[in-house]
């Protein structure tokens, strides 16, 4: 089975597709609606359905890799931000036996 | 991180009223607000996040992260809960169980003990495990306690750990048997309980347990005891503004950094309206003032609303995007180290994601090639 399909219906040149993600939860999901809105119910099953809608006829498909993208950013931030704060606390406290 | 209340945009508050709660959702969209871009970006999100520790324990951290959506925070809450990978017995061979706990009973108990072994050192869990376990994919511990009587006991002698060897059989009673590489890697830090003092049976003289156990790497969402947590959550930052008597449509104006209290007893009385070492009073030239000093001790009760003689005093809130995290180690990792594993789950999920969705961009543009209709050709009618 295919990790990421285009369901049915959706426009040629893609500025309108549902997309039915395998072996996601809403854990991903929601994180990725967010960013895509940046540029749904409770889950039960493992599997999970985002629909983009373009405007100017831009492919849905573009917008979803580009969140995806962002959303790594994040992620890479945020470890940094971490890592740094760890630091901080460990020189803060590092001095006490 | 401690804030002034009257530093945060009231766009970044969700308001708490006396019967509900208003502005949940955020609003930083583009086209919610006109003249105001606010698409992603990363300089800016860079600039403005912030991560700062409250305490750092080996099994219990506290951390605020400020400046990320909620779909994103809990999506990080989540990954720790359900899909940090640890180490579990997954199997139980039993040659001898005359105990009162049945098999099953006893099995499942041992899964549920937390193995202090390095996850990040063990390939995942074998498909096949009959023909595919191997030792880089399975821990092996064994268990082989009897109980017996104890000589030179003195008469009257109640206490079954004084009467009988071995009536209580612990978590630290299992033992590691090396396979292959293992005794060389796993040298500096032998897999063993995390707690050695979780008790798994008690026995009486006589009977005996002798089992072999294979653990396997795993996560919480193919079964809770590969959880690496007792609990990971976040709480928002409460707030506090308070509020000088005016024109009760123009908060605005009104927002103050201490209030004047009528006497010492109306001062303690808006005190003890919040948590214990939220409010602050001050004695100045006489009169008393009150002022907040820590709003993340408030457990946000609204107590303070249902008071009249402080109507129209306070604006209660919390701060949509500062999010309070608290991760509970339950011994496979120290605490601090969770949440970067789960920021790594994280994006190994975008990844795979991320080259699945280019593979079928591929697919799906070469497939418009082959059946694209002559944009230049009329419509044809039927």
């Amino acid at each position: 089975m295919n990790k990421i399909t285009i369901l049915p219906g959706a426009s040629p040149n893609l500025a309108e597709a549902s997309y039915a993600i395998a072996d996601e939860t809403h854990t991903l999901g929601n994180a990725l609606r967010w960013m895509i809105m940046k540029n749904a119910p409770h889950p039960s099953e493992n599997k999970i359905h985002i629909r983009i809608q373009m405007y100017d006829n831009q492919s849905s498909l573009d917008a979803l890799i580009e969140a995806l993208d962002a959303l790594d950013d994040v992620c890479t931030v945020i470890d940094e931000k971490y890592v740094d704060a760890a630091k901080k606390w460990d020189a803060r406290h590092s001095s006490k036996p | 991180m401690n804030y002034r209340p009257g530093d945060i945009d009231s766009r970044r508050l969700i308001k708490l009223h006396k019967e509900y709660i208003s502005d949940i959702s955020s609003t930083n969209y583009p086209g919610v607000y006109p003249d105001e871009d606010n698409s992603w970006d990363l300089v800016d999100f860079k600039k403005h996040v912030k991560l700062e520790f409250q305490y750092v324990e080996e099994e219990r951290i506290e951390f605020d992260l400020v400046g990320i959506d909620t779909s994103i925070a809990n999506a990080f809450r989540r990954i720790i809960i359900s899909e940090v990978p640890t180490v579990a017995i997954e199997r139980v061979y039993v040659y001898d169980n005359t105990s009162v706990i049945q098999d099953e009973v006893l099995s499942h108990r041992l899964g549920l003990i937390p193995l202090r072994i390095d996850p990040r050192m063990l390939e995942d869990a074998p498909q096949n495990y009959q023909d595919d376990s191997t030792d880089r994919n399975t821990m092996v511990f064994s268990l082989d306690v009897t109980c017996a009587d104890r000589d030179g006991v003195r008469p009257g002698t109640t206490d079954p750990e004084k009467l009988y060897i071995n009536s209580s059989v612990y978590a630290k009673d299992l033992q590691w048997v090396p396979q292959g590489e293992q005794e060389t890697i796993f040298a500096s830090d032998p897999p063993r309980a995390a707690n050695p003092n979780i008790l798994i049976a008690k026995l009486r003289p006589e009977q005996s347990i002798h089992l072999e156990m294979h653990a396997v790497k795993s996560i919480g969402r193919d079964h809770t005891k590969f959880s690496p947590v007792g609990t990971a959550f976040y709480r928002l930052m409460p707030h506090i503004q308070l509020l000088k008597p005016g024109d009760r449509y123009d908060e605005e104006s009104r927002k103050v950094d201490k209030l004047e209290m009528a006497d010492q007893e109306q001062a303690k009385r808006f005190q003890d309206a919040f948590s214990e070492g939220v409010i602050e009073v001050k004695k100045e030239r006489g009169k008393y003032y009150v002022r907040v000093k820590a709003p993340r001790r408030d457990n946000v009760t609204r107590r303070i609303l249902e008071l009249r003689e402080f109507d129209g005093m306070v604006r209660l809130g919390r701060v949509r995007d500062w999010f309070i995290y608290t991760i509970e180690s339950t011994g496979q990792y120290p605490a601090v180290d969770i949440f970067p594993v789960a920021l790594g789950v994280f994006k190994s999920k975008i990844r795979t994601l991320k080259a699945e969705a280019e593979k079928l961009r591929r697919e799906w543009e070469g497939s418009r090639e082959e059946r694209s209709p002559d944009p230049d050709k009329d419509v044809e009618m039927e």
